[in-house]
């Protein structure tokens, strides 16, 4: 083997540390390369497409409604910014914009600035986007002036965490006295309970699904329209089913009658309440006290797969079932103005 | 003996509703606590003013005045020295039947 000079040794040595401190130096450039693309993932616009009609009430509108509520879940669950696509929504029933409207306040919560949307085609739609805050919310500027739209002027939207009447006091203030009923002045009653039920019971415990704590709150519409009050409250909370299930006195009778609509029936027209307190859990079964004297109109109330709906006038009370399960529970009431002309 | 009259709507608030502090910022525990039952201990012949509020609720009437039998008055000392003024009879009627209610639980 040839003897290398000692100048030999030393640029030999030279070398190899240019080389080490090369490849040490791209390494480098390489860990900084993946941190910074690990930090900015790429995000796919996903555009879906809302359905014609906003709706809870009926199987077939509520099946493509709860599929649009799923799909933009799915979309930002796996990291995708959704544009909700308003171009085909011709119809808005209280029930569904309710619904709506409380998972985009819990999506916005849980992804901000990850939603945008197009404006509506339709105008009505457009105008009650645009007064109930869903444009705004979305990032979309309002471009009518005013609202001209009867029925979207009588159109109000309230929420809260917590149980305070004065948050909807005009609403109460408005209608109490105008109510075709005998003891129209229980109206802001039944409507206080219905609301605290909401507090006390919708978020009692933890399950899959829930939204974040803060987000844990009551929304709830009111329309005055043709001479009629309708009023829609909704939870996103466990459901009234999950939440009697998990009540030792209520087990067996929900071992008996498992299905959901029987359970709401239950919660809303028996006697027994949904805490072994006698005075606690009376909501519901104020509502429907109230309502059984209502000269028509009516009070359904949905959790999960059922529904239990007492038509006022008749007196005809039904269950029924959904395909599709609706989390939370949605109270909807509807009634009579003195004065109301049936025929016009 | 004086009548202390207490109006809710004005000494308390014209949206009470709910039962407890912890869910409602004007709740019966807060009405019972900090207004009707000081009133109360010091002896008083109570008025209750239930004219001029919005409404109600069944949970805050029955915190507030059944809740003043859970915290150790009697139904019997109750119907001597508190009286309930409201232009919607029920809630009358509503009041006393909390109160006798708990009254017969204990």
């Amino acid at each position: 083997m040839k003897r290398l000079s000692l100048s030999a040794k030393q640029r030999n040595l030279r070398l190899t540390l240019w080389g080490l401190r090369k490849r040490q130096k791209r390494a480098l450039a390489g860990v900084r390369r993946r941190k910074k693309h690990a930090n900015v993932k790429p995000r796919l616009r996903v555009d879906i497409v809302a359905p014609e009609r906003f709706c809870i009430r009926r199987t077939v509108d509520r099946s493509k409604f709860i599929s649009f509520l799923d799909a933009v879940e799915s979309a930002l669950g796996s990291g995708g910014r959704p544009r909700l696509n308003f171009s085909k929504v011709s119809e808005l029933q209280p029930c569904g914009t309710l619904v709506f409207r409380a998972r985009l306040d819990t999506w916005l919560h849980a992804y901000p600035a990850r939603i945008t949307c197009t404006y509506p085609k339709n105008d009505i739609v457009e105008q009650l986007f645009q007064h109930i805050g869903i444009l705004e919310l979305l990032g979309l500027q309002s471009r009518k002036a005013e609202i001209t739209h009867d029925h979207v002027r009588d159109w109000h939207y309230h929420c809260g965490s917590r149980m305070d009447a004065s948050i909807y006091r005009e609403l109460t203030l408005s209608i109490r006295d105008r109510i075709d009923h005998p003891e129209r002045a229980l109206f802001a009653d039944c409507l206080n309970e219905a609301v605290y039920n909401t507090v006390n019971h919708a978020y009692e415990f933890e399950a899959p699904g829930l939204p974040a704590p803060d987000q844990r709150k009551w929304w709830m519409f009111s329309q005055v329209k043709d001479g009629r009050l309708f009023v829609a409250i909704y939870d996103f909370g466990v459901s009234i089913p999950a939440s009697l299930l998990r009540r030792p006195e209520w087990r067996d009778y929900a071992r008996l009658r498992s299905r959901d609509g029987h359970l709401i029936e239950a919660a809303a027209a028996s006697e027994r309440t949904s805490t072994k307190l006698s005075h606690r859990g009376k909501g519901l079964p104020e509502m429907l006290e109230f309502s059984r004297k209502l000269r028509d109109g009516g009070l359904s109330i949905i959790s999960r797969r059922g529904a239990f709906v007492f038509t006022a006038g008749s007196g005809h009370l039904q269950r029924r079932k959904y395909p599709v399960p609706l989390p939370g529970t949605l109270v909807l009431w509807e009634m009579p103005f003195l004065g109301r002309n049936d025929n016009g | 003996m004086d009548k202390v009259v207490i109006s809710v709507a004005q000494d308390f608030s014209d949206t009470p509703a709910g039962r407890y502090r912890a869910d409602s910022p004007r709740s019966g525990q807060q009405f019972r606590e900090d207004i009707l039952l000081p009133a109360l201990k010091r002896g008083e012949r109570v008025e209750v003013d239930l004219n001029g509020t919005l409404g109600f609720g069944s949970s805050f009437l029955e915190e507030a005045f059944g809740g003043l039998v859970r915290h150790g008055l009697t139904a019997k000392d109750l119907h001597e020295r508190l009286s309930i003024k409201s232009s919607i009879p029920i809630y009358v009627k509503r009041v006393w039947q909390y109160i006798d209610e708990e009254d017969a639980r204990r």
